[in-house]
């Protein structure tokens, strides 16, 4: 597949006009829209991605534009449209882009069940993956973007497309989502011209988005196999210390933060329990980022 | 015995009752088909769901039976934490319950 | 500009799937899932497996909603057990409708049908009973306001919807198949009398097939809810073609029918069974609903309106005339339900309420006159 390599224009224009598609790991994305804020951060987001051919299959054909009525003129909103479908009330149009990803995640828990879907971010290295189920203020997805600005690669942010047969790991690759303190955090951690621009008063605080690595991007074909499942509490002041999880636990840990484990039923039940079988699960509490990924390096 | 004896229990759906247990853990996960419910369950609450499923049982045969199998003395406490965890299953429509007089 | 409805082709003659390119497969699909069809479809599908080679994504596609169907059935029958516990000591007979009824008795359309809400008929004279003891297992009113609990229970055929507060499972308990007020007054009585015993669960029963299909007809075409018309009108489909396999239940058909005064859903559905879906009817039973049919300009209007309306609910299939075709039968279905002087307050206050709620969508097309309308 070819790279997009199209100028920030060509984006914007077939944005507004027939759908700019995408690959973005194993999906299929067409994107309309005629904001130019969505174009802008598509442009920095997803420049590097592959691009579909115009009449392939496309997995979802989503929109994002403002909504119809008066309510525009006062005060812009967005809505995001999964084929004509909205799930969501609109938002502020400043959100636009924050809203694209956050509908893009509902459209892949919600139809794709081929994989048991959990909420985690997943990195990997030298073809081990692990697995960072993201409990409420865990601080998975700093510390995620942190291992991936030490050369780890990027599996997925928010959720692990885990294959009910073999188990492995289908990469979806996406922006990293930052919240409140972290974004600074990685801005000085990291490479700072990674990091789009914030965006204030969401449900979730500020937030921002991190380019992924274009590596990862690239190797978004490669399915991995999990070794590990970590879960991380960002605790301040805390050394580095990794303690291991029954399975029991950490099996019951997992079933909550999947998507869609009960839609599988019996299969996602089956598919935890070999994921724990197979994987050693640990609690990470940290609060210095260096001293966390020299805990996780020694596992490998 | 406070057991009370004009209840009998059964499961519901018992071939949506699935399990995932290790030697070497004591506690037992329990995965319920119909209703969806995942618990991690302690030695008793996976004794009483694992004997109701094999077979319809009187709350009352079901407690001696579980002192026996835990070969523990009788007492207040031990019944009243099988009856108590019997209606927690019951609210989350794992078991049914019928009065038998 | 309105393309062809892929959709209905392929439900009609899955294995035309057998060559169609992957811009087709992209449509079909889009039409499918709007349809609320998409499961359906892989049914439909892997009945003509020799034919069609489905395209990797589009099978993972098929599948996924299967599951869900399938999560969605093994569910239901787990609640109905627990509305068995609950209602066990009235020892009224409890019959359970629409998507339900197909799980519980196994019919060959519940594989590839999503619903919502479990819908029960039970004897008017239990309802107050019915609804204290449900209240005492967890159910509760979803509609606390003044309005609506007035008019569910002076006018409608239903307790306002009770969702439980646990499981959060949405139950619609009737004591009719149509609102007190509406034109037709078919007998409840009569079709619990005629209701079919679930060999599995006591007290649990669901209507007769003819009676099924009845009500199917009767709440699509006097309903108004559009949007699933074409998902409505493949169940009749299906259920026509699972009974209908001798001349007696032809015959059982009309007579209940007759005997229930639903005449006229009767000749609706069968007519857009046979013009949307292709479905041929014995000439005896189309000569009989015939005669229930509606006069020669309204016959003209409704069948413009109905064809419209019955296209899956896809940008690709809806043009300005669908949306105005929906809202216009959607107006009927009320004034169907309720004497005029009651429809118009109604309409007014639920347009109040609801709008932006995306419950009654005005049609583009309308807004726009609406507002300029608004402006002179």
């Amino acid at each position: 597949m070819k790279p997009l390599d199209l100028k920030p224009g060509e984006i914007a224009r077939l944005l507004r006009s027939n759908g700019l598609r995408l690959q973005i790991g194993p999906f299929a994305v067409s994107l309309r829209s005629r904001l130019r804020r969505v174009a802008e951060q598509i442009a920095f987001f997803y420049g590097d991605y592959p691009r579909i051919e115009a009449d392939a299959f496309v997995d979802f054909h989503i929109q994002i534009n403002n909504p119809a009525g008066l309510r525009h003129w006062v005060r812009p909103q967005a809505i995001f449209s999964f084929d004509g479908f909205k799930p969501f009330k609109p938002l502020p149009e400043d959100q636009a882009f924050a809203m694209f990803e956050w509908g893009l995640n509902w459209c892949i828990a919600t139809t794709s069940h081929q994989f048991l879907i959990t909420h985690a971010a997943v990195v990997a290295k030298n073809g081990q993956a692990i697995i960072f189920p993201g409990e409420p203020g865990a601080g998975k997805s700093t510390l995620c973007a942190a291992l991936v600005s030490r050369g780890w690669q990027l599996l997925s942010d928010e959720m692990a497309l885990i294959d009910p047969g073999d188990l492995s790991i289908t990469p979806v690759p996406r922006p990293i989502g930052l919240k409140n303190e972290s974004i600074a955090i990685m801005k000085n951690y990291g490479d700072e011209t990674l990091v789009g621009p914030p965006v204030t008063d969401t449900i979730k605080g500020t937030v921002a988005h991190m380019r992924p690595p274009a590596d990862s991007i690239v190797h978004a074909d490669r399915d991995t196999r999990p070794g590990y499942i970590i879960f991380p509490t960002y605790s301040a002041a805390a050394d580095s210390q990794l303690d291991k999880v029954e399975k029991t636990r950490a099996l019951v840990r997992i079933a909550e933060q999947s998507f869609n484990y009960h839609i599988l039923g019996r299969e996602g039940f089956r598919t935890v329990e070999r994921l724990v079988s197979r994987c050693p699960a640990f609690d990470l509490r940290y609060s210095q980022l260096d001293s966390a990924i020299a805990e996780i390096d020694a596992l490998l | 015995m406070t057991a009370e004896s004009n209840i009998t229990w059964k499961a519901n759906f018992p071939d949506s009752f699935l399990w995932a247990e290790w030697e070497d853990e004591e506690a037992s996960v329990f995965f319920h088909r119909g209703s969806g419910e995942t618990l991690l369950l302690n030695p008793l609450g996976a004794y009483l769901l694992k004997t109701i499923c094999s077979e319809d049982i009187s709350e009352e045969k079901l407690a001696q039976r579980t002192v026996r199998y835990f070969d523990l003395p009788v007492d207040e406490e031990l019944l009243s934490a099988i009856s108590v965890s019997l209606h927690t299953f019951e609210q989350k429509g794992l078991l049914l319950s019928s009065a038998s007089q | 500009m309105k393309e062809r409805c892929l959709l209905t082709d392929t439900l009609f003659d899955p294995a035309a799937a057998g060559h169609y390119s992957a811009a087709e497969w992209d449509l079909l699909l889009r039409q499918a899932r709007a349809a609320n069809l998409l499961a359906q479809l892989g049914v439909r599908l892997a009945q003509h497996p020799a034919q069609t080679e489905i395209p990797h994504s589009v099978a993972q596609h098929l599948r996924s909603a299967r599951l869900i169907v399938k999560r969605q059935n093994r569910a239901i029958r787990w609640e109905v057990s627990l509305l068995q516990q609950a209602l066990y000591d009235l020892a009224v007979p409890i019959v359970v409708l629409k998507g339900a009824a197909y799980v519980l008795a196994g019919l060959p359309n519940s594989d590839g049908r999503l619903f919502h809400d479990i819908d029960i008929l039970v004897p008017r004279s239990a309802l107050k009973e019915v609804e204290a003891r449900l209240r005492r297992w967890g159910w509760r009113s979803t509609h606390n306001n003044a309005y609506d609990q007035r008019y569910y229970r002076r006018w409608m055929h239903e307790l306002p919807p009770l969702q439980h507060i646990q499981r959060q499972t949405v139950l619609d308990v009737h004591h009719s198949i149509l609102p007190l007020t509406a034109r037709l007054h078919p007998d409840p009585g009569k079709l619990i009398a005629n209701a079919v015993a679930d060999p599995a669960n006591e007290d649990i029963y669901w209507l007769a097939p003819e009676d099924m299909l009845l009500h199917s007809m009767t709440h699509l075409f006097h309903d108004g809810e559009l949007e699933n018309g074409l998902r409505d009108l493949v169940d009749m489909e299906i259920l026509l073609n699972h009974f209908g396999t001798g001349k007696a239940f032809w015959a059982r058909l009309t007579e209940r029918a007759e005997l229930l005064e639903l005449g006229r859903p009767l000749y609706y559905g069968l007519r857009y069974v046979e013009r949307v879906l292709q479905r041929a009817i014995p000439a005896e039973t189309a000569e009989t609903a015939s005669a229930w049919g509606p006069g020669w300009l309204l016959g003209r209007l409704m069948d413009f309106l109905f064809l419209e309306a019955l296209q899956p609910a896809h940008t690709s299939c809806n043009t300005l005339s669908t949306s105005i075709a929906r809202w216009m039968l959607y107006v009927r279905s009320h004034y169907l339900r309720m004497p005029l002087r009651l429809l118009i307050p109604h309409l007014v206050h639920k347009a109040v309420v609801k709008e932006g709620n995306g419950e009654i969508e005005i049609p583009k097309g309308l807004r726009k006159i609406i507002a300029d309308a608004d402006k002179g």
